[in-house]
């Protein structure tokens, strides 16, 4: 029988498999999509508290429509700015973006 | 029947994350993300959210991976792989003490899981009556952060516009 545990380790795996993407690559789309893995695996603790925990209030739910519009707002900005980045420096490497570095 | 399906879906998204995080070629990376976001909605539908399991087909498989296929096509020389960076073994040392850390943390307490028999489900029964609950508490409860997610929306694509334009 499925638990509430299986779902929550299921969300942590999510979640650590996005950390180390956003940790370990070098290319901005990559990390942008490692992203949205973690902010999956939040959704997915959220919900399976909310199925678990508290059923008849679905504040879960409430939670994670809000995460939806968030992560569809920072993956169109993010679009225009990596657009941008593309055309003023023709490379995407997060190493070569270091104009603030010094 | 549900152990089957959890097993199935917890397989594909997390080999659907290891694409994206493995794989050098950046499209393939793309389509796992697809196919993990999708085994996302499934775990959804699990857990008795259908409107979330549609909102996350519509919303992520349908519109961001879209975007994100965009940025891919336009941005990235997919032919030249995606490299890691030089920290790649204390990345992989941080996200392994983070799932430790997370699932001993969340898995130690005792949750007082409700019993599911007895106790009343507006999702569970007549399909149509978990959106019309959510709709319920979403424009009662929670109307301020709807409206502010609304305008939210509304700067985001003038933003994009404008930050687009400047090339």
């Amino acid at each position: 029988m499925i638990g509430l545990e299986h779902y929550l380790i299921l969300s942590a795996a999510l979640f650590s498999i996005g950390l180390l993407g956003s940790l370990s690559k070098r290319n901005v789309v990559i990390i942008l999509m490692s992203i949205e893995l973690m902010l999956n695996g939040i959704n997915l603790s959220l919900v399976a508290f909310s199925r678990f925990l508290l059923p008849t209030e679905m504040v879960g739910h409430i939670f994670v429509l809000f995460i939806f519009t968030i992560a569809a707002v920072e993956v169109a900005i993010a679009l225009a700015i990596l657009l941008v980045i593309f055309y003023k420096k023709s490379s995407i490497n997060s190493s070569d973006l270091d104009l603030l570095k010094w | 029947m549900v152990t089957l399906v959890f097993a199935v879906a917890a397989a594909v998204i997390l080999v659907g994350a290891m694409v994206v995080v493995m794989v050098p070629n950046i499209f393939i990376a793309a389509l796992g993300l697809v196919a993990s976001l999708a085994g996302v909605a499934i775990v959804y539908i699990l857990l008795d959210a259908d409107f979330l399991a549609a909102a996350q087909f519509m919303i992520y498989v349908g519109g961001i991976s879209v975007l994100i296929l965009f940025a891919v096509m336009l941005t990235a020389q997919i032919n030249r792989a995606s490299t890691a960076n030089r920290l790649t073994p204390v990345a992989i040392l941080i996200s392994l003490v983070s799932f430790l850390g997370i699932s001993y943390a969340m898995t130690r307490e005792r949750w007082s899981e409700v019993e599911l028999g007895n106790v009343f489900l507006p999702m569970v029964g007549s399909s149509d009556k978990e959106g019309t609950y959510l709709g319920d508490i979403l424009f009662r409860e929670f109307l301020l952060p709807f409206e502010l997610a609304g305008i939210l929306l509304l700067v985001a694509t003038i933003a994009a516009l404008v930050v687009a334009r400047e090339t």
